[in-house]
């Protein structure tokens, strides 16, 4: 007998996603630059500082789990290339 | 802009150290990301390589342990971890004062570790806890947890100790809380005799006095003689524990206390001699009404 002659509903599960170490690692690294954004402590205002100042090839792996405040700040620092990659492009 | 390696590295570890710290901080609920992570950290320690120092503090290892439990991941069974747990482990024979933070209620997942290791030495544990707790009277779980492992795991040490340090000490006995689990887990495990019954019903504290009797009208079956142990706490000077026998003493027993001074332990007695009375006649009545209608 099928399921469907059963009537059974089957509950669909959705599966945990599989992240690999280096997803894991930028995910931790986002989360880490979130805090920092929200800190008032100034060890933490630096780490953001220097995150900030990362190239934006080293900080777009990061980019999807940041929040959107650090997201402005990002804009902001790198308007120069993001501008020239509008122009560009 | 960071131009230089070194210095993104550097960012970039501090980050992640610092994410971790972020991930494993105390709350009350856990949002879904956080969740994500801690299985991700739990199942996949190589990540914590280089970055074992941001969570190896009693806050964070307390929420690492949690969430294994949580997620009913076994942590002995991931190399990474036992190595950890073994040398938690060993926290709780220290003397860098682990043992007191775990004391307070700040370190459970040093007893979580212990419990993973094999043979783990509880009675040292044990031990150095009692020296923090025999003289408070505020009686810490993490204290009552080890007093239980420890009297599971070696019941004859255990017995040992309870007679040496409580029953039979002249000198100063531990507080009256940390008698009352003593004396319970002493009872738990079928120890008790006349003559430590009646140590139990003399204690200075009504408290211990009664929660030993708690555990034992809970064990009867553990003991042949368990009239003749009940019957060494009826002529006892607190209410509670006379109280405590009008509801549980077998009804053959029942006259042993009836010439209790407490004023509710009488009337209570009295209901349930009445209730009794009342049972027996039902059932006599109904067994007349069978019979006529047979």
């Amino acid at each position: 007998m099928t399921n469907a002659e059963n009537n059974t509903c089957l509950e669909i599960v959705p599966e945990e996603e599989a992240m690999n170490k280096e997803d894991v690692l930028n995910f931790l690294i986002a989360i880490g630059v979130n805090a920092c954004n929200r800190s008032y402590d100034a060890s933490h205002k630096e780490m953001k500082d220097n995150f900030l100042a990362m190239s934006l090839k080293e900080i777009a792996p990061t980019w999807e789990h940041l929040d959107d405040n650090v997201k402005i700040s990002i804009i902001t620092i790198h308007a120069d290339e993001f501008k020239a990659w509008v122009n560009n492009g | 802009m960071i131009k230089n390696k070194t210095n993104v590295k550097e960012t970039k570890d501090a980050l992640i150290s610092r994410g971790l710290e972020r991930v494993f901080i105390n709350r009350y609920t856990l949002d879904d990301v956080t969740k994500k992570m801690r299985k991700m950290v739990l199942f996949h320690p190589e990540i914590l390589t280089g970055y074992f120092k941001a969570i190896d503090n009693h806050n964070a290892l307390n929420e690492v342990f949690k969430s294994a439990n949580e997620f009913e991941i076994d942590l002995s069974e991931i190399p990474f971890w036992k190595k950890k747990i073994n040398s938690i482990a060993d926290l709780a024979t220290s003397t860098d004062g682990s043992v007191s933070e775990l004391w307070y209620g700040n370190a459970d997942y040093i007893i979580s570790a212990a419990n993973m290791v094999q043979d783990f030495d509880w009675k040292k544990l044990f031990d150095n806890m009692s020296i923090l707790q025999d003289n408070n009277n505020y009686l810490r779980t993490s204290y009552k947890t080890v007093a239980k492992r420890y009297s599971e795991t070696n019941p004859l040490l255990f017995k040992s100790h309870v007679e040496n340090n409580i029953f039979f000490t002249k000198d100063r006995k531990p507080a009256y809380p940390v008698r009352g689990i003593m004396y319970s887990h002493y009872v738990g495990l079928g120890f008790l005799t006349k003559k430590t019954a009646r140590k139990i019903r003399s204690d200075g504290s009504e408290d211990s006095s009664l929660s030993g009797l708690k555990t034992l009208t809970d064990n009867l079956d553990l003991y042949s003689n368990s009239d003749e142990l009940l019957l060494q706490f009826t002529d006892s000077k607190y209410e509670g524990v006379v109280l405590h026998l009008v509801d549980t003493l077998p009804e053959y027993l029942l006259a042993s206390i009836m010439g209790t001074p407490f004023y509710w332990a009488k009337r209570k007695l009295e209901s349930r001699l009445e209730a009794i009375e009342k049972a027996r006649e039902a059932a006599k009545n109904l067994l007349n009404e069978s019979e006529s209608e047979v």
